[in-house]
């Protein structure tokens, strides 16, 4: 299969006063075109950061030590080095090519903005070009059907409209309208861009299944509901055709009945827009519902990859075993993972699991295990295989 | 079967305040008639989603808050609450009948009673990192409930309090740390601490492992079978985890918008619900295990506001079995077989 995301070798540390802290290190993964990947592990094992070293977004004191991250763009038929790329470029990517959802619906939305602009800001940012082209097609037509007085004196008007729209259209910051833009009144006379930003809002809406979408698009966050919330988030990252749609913990600040509603939807886009998901999850039940592949991380490290039915059927990693059993279920007794989280400022060395591993070897306690590929598709870091 | 808690059709309405003189201009129906019973020794688990007054039952049977209605009696004979009962159905002004529910039910306790009661029955919180003082160290936190209650002589409390953090796990020499020096699940361990502390019969935990990570959150729940088994204690558990639910509890109770949906035991509950609601969301949970992908009930819409529940049966419009009675009368909880319960006019 096609590979969208190729990561390799990428190292995160945040530097705080009480030392370094290594969020992640070494860690190769591949994402691959149309599927979805999810990343399971607990608090502090690097998910999130992935994520966020993926969108250049690692926040302060944090840094991007080392690595790459290569992603291969359709459209432009070449590859992307996405560390290397000017900051200009980046924001260009970010939101267009990889959105991300995140985990808090109410805390990603502004809560001064209704629905509707937040998520025309996307288009008028991302699309201008193609906003700019139906805008001057509206405007073709008012000239070409208009007639009476009042149309013939706004005529000018139009004709002036129709070429100021068709510059925005044919390239992709020219001067007369980025004059305009910066001249408080005068940036009024580009509103059919944002009349046409709303209609692309509204079918969004529609496409993620909200009922009622243009009156929901005149909305402010606090008037909907948790579930709906998430909806809008999610329509916004769709709002672009991205081709890698980075999902973080979604649907953990919803009820169960709402995130099966949230996993259908997911489900239904993988399929109707064709874009690769990268899915954050702790919940691992969620993963085997939505996830083709699933990768699992601890303290920072790539613990195992493999197809779901692998994962949940034959795990190898004594982590993702012991993983696994400490989640309830029914006639089967619980069990716990011996020990406590390792500790990021100061990680055992070797391999991060081997103080709280049942098999731990002496070279456990040397080296990290490289991550090996066992059978076709399944990768584990790990001296037992 | 010895039965510990006993609540009658117990109701918490939220008064909605409005107008210039803050007058009450509706409710929310937080709870709204809740009739269960509870065993000693039993852990009996109630889930439900947020909104449906999981929460809001615990916090009036544990008296956080003063019920608007209905009876709750806490180890009361049998004998007790028949005569109640019988009195009640006779002459609902008598006088013996009053000075009997105010001899035993625990929703017109006030100021000493309710202190006296909270000795034997305590609450565990959801979120681990609000429930705990941040200025207080942990031994004073632990230690408190013993102080209230006066249970122990002060110069004995302390000894009282390295035995009680042992018993969950936490070591001795962190005695003297504040609570953001411990992880979540240490947090959870104190919490749970802090309510055995007066050696209670009855312990409600509402959502107590929500806040954490799967594997601590097996820890915390071998502590509690542990502590159980232990001091011979009886639980209410509040979950939206069905997992967890189905895993560690005796008996199920689903809650839906401030009413029981539908009781039973854990195998009756998962393999043979009868309440198109409990069935929904069991097949809605997500579960490990990529073969059991199949056979998922979408529900359309979500939970109606309980200031505003719809007529009838409050499910309905979510409800794809729902007919003409539903939208017009509330079906009451009946026994259908063992000890199974449903509030349903057409049972799956």
């Amino acid at each position: 299969m096609e590979v969208l995301v190729k990561i390799r070798d990428l190292t995160v540390k945040f530097y705080t006063y009480e030392g370094v802290v290594h969020a992640i290190n070494d860690l190769d993964l591949d994402i691959r075109r149309g599927e979805t990947l999810g990343i399971v592990g607990e608090t502090g094992s690097g998910k999130t950061m992935t994520a966020l070293a993926i969108l250049r977004l690692v926040p302060y004191p944090g840094r991007i030590e080392s690595g790459s991250i290569v992603f291969f763009d359709r459209d432009r038929a070449g590859e992307l080095e996405l560390l290397k790329l000017s900051n200009d470029r980046m924001r260009a990517i970010r939101g267009n090519k990889i959105s991300m959802v995140f985990q808090e619906p109410g805390a990603a939305l502004n809560p001064v903005y209704t629905i509707g602009d937040q998520i025309s800001e996307v288009f008028l940012l991302h699309r201008r070009q193609e906003l700019g082209r139906q805008a001057k097609q509206r405007v073709d037509g008012l000239l070409s059907n208009g007639s009476g007085p009042a149309a013939a004196m706004k005529r000018p008007f139009w004709r002036w409209q129709s070429r100021l729209y068709n510059k925005i259209a044919e390239a992709p910051d020219p001067l007369e309208p980025r004059i305009l833009t910066h001249i408080p009144l005068f940036r009024r006379l580009l509103w059919r861009l944002r009349d046409e930003a709303r209609l692309l809002t509204v079918d969004m809406l529609k496409d993620v299944e909200i009922p009622d979408p243009a009156r929901v698009a005149s909305r402010y966050p606090h008037e909907l509901s948790g579930g709906m919330k998430q909806r809008a988030v999610i329509a916004m990252a769709l709002s672009c055709s991205p081709e890698l749609l980075i999902a973080d913990e979604p649907t953990t600040s919803l009820d169960v009945t709402i995130q099966a509603q949230m996993l259908e939807l997911f489900r239904r886009i993988k399929v109707d827009k064709g874009a690769s998901v990268l899915f954050i999850t702790h919940n691992l039940g969620v993963a085997s519902e939505v996830c083709d592949r699933v990768a699992v991380m601890y303290a920072g490290r790539l613990c195992e990859i493999a197809s779901v039915e692998e994962m949940f059927l034959h795990p190898l990693h004594p982590y993702t075993k012991a993983l696994l059993d400490s989640v309830p279920m029914p006639g089967k007794p619980l069990q716990t993972i011996p020990g406590v989280l390792a500790d990021a400022l100061n990680p055992p060395p070797g391999c991060r699991f081997h103080p709280r591993c049942p098999s731990a070897m002496p070279i456990c306690q040397q080296e990290r295990p490289k991550p090996k590929e066992t059978s076709r598709d399944h990768i584990v870091a790990c001296y037992l295989y | 079967m010895n039965t510990l808690v006993d609540i009658r059709k117990l109701k918490k309405h939220f008064p909605i305040l409005g107008g210039v003189f803050r007058r009450s201009v509706g409710a929310v129906r937080a709870v709204d008639g809740v009739s269960l019973t509870i065993n000693r020794g039993q852990w009996l688990g109630l889930v439900g989603e947020s909104g449906c007054g999981k929460t809001t039952l615990a916090k009036t049977l544990i008296r956080l808050w003063k019920p608007t209605s209905g009876h709750m009696y806490f180890d009361i004979p049998d004998a007790v609450r028949s005569e109640i009962e019988m009195l009640e159905s006779q002459d609902k002004n008598s006088s013996k009948l009053h000075s009997l529910l105010k001899e035993n039910d625990l929703a017109t306790f006030s100021g000493a009673r309710v202190r006296s009661f909270h000795r034997h029955a305590q609450l565990v919180h959801q979120d681990p990192f609000t429930s705990l003082n941040p200025r207080m160290k942990i031994k004073t936190i632990v230690g408190e409930p013993l102080r209230i209650h006066k249970v122990l002589p002060s110069d004995a409390v302390k000894t009282a309090v390295e035995e009680l953090l042992s018993t969950v796990g936490v070591s001795s020499g962190q005695l003297e740390r504040y609570p953001h020096q411990f992880s979540g699940g240490q947090r959870q361990r104190i919490a749970i601490a802090r309510a055995l502390a007066t050696k209670p019969e009855f312990i409600a935990f509402d959502e107590p492992t929500s806040a954490l990570d799967v594997s601590v959150q097996a820890q915390i729940l071998n502590l509690l079978k542990d502590l159980k088994k232990e001091f011979g204690l009886t639980y209410l558990y509040i979950t939206h985890e069905l997992l967890i639910a189905e895993s560690v509890c005796d008996y199920i109770a689903v809650m839906y918008l401030g009413k029981v949906v539908e009781m039973g035991r854990p195998e009756e509950i998962f393999h043979a619900a009868r309440h198109p609601y409990s069935r929904s969301l069991i097949a809605a949970t997500p579960v490990p295990d990529p073969k059991r992908r199949v056979g998922r009930i979408v529900l359309p819409g979500e939970v109606p506001s309980p200031a505003n529940p719809p007529p009838g049966c409050a499910f309905h419009p979510r409800c794809s079995e729902a007919s003409e009675k539903c939208h017009e009368s509330g079906p009451e909880l009946k026994l259908i077989g063992g000890d199974h319960y449903v509030a349903c006019f057409r049972p799956l």
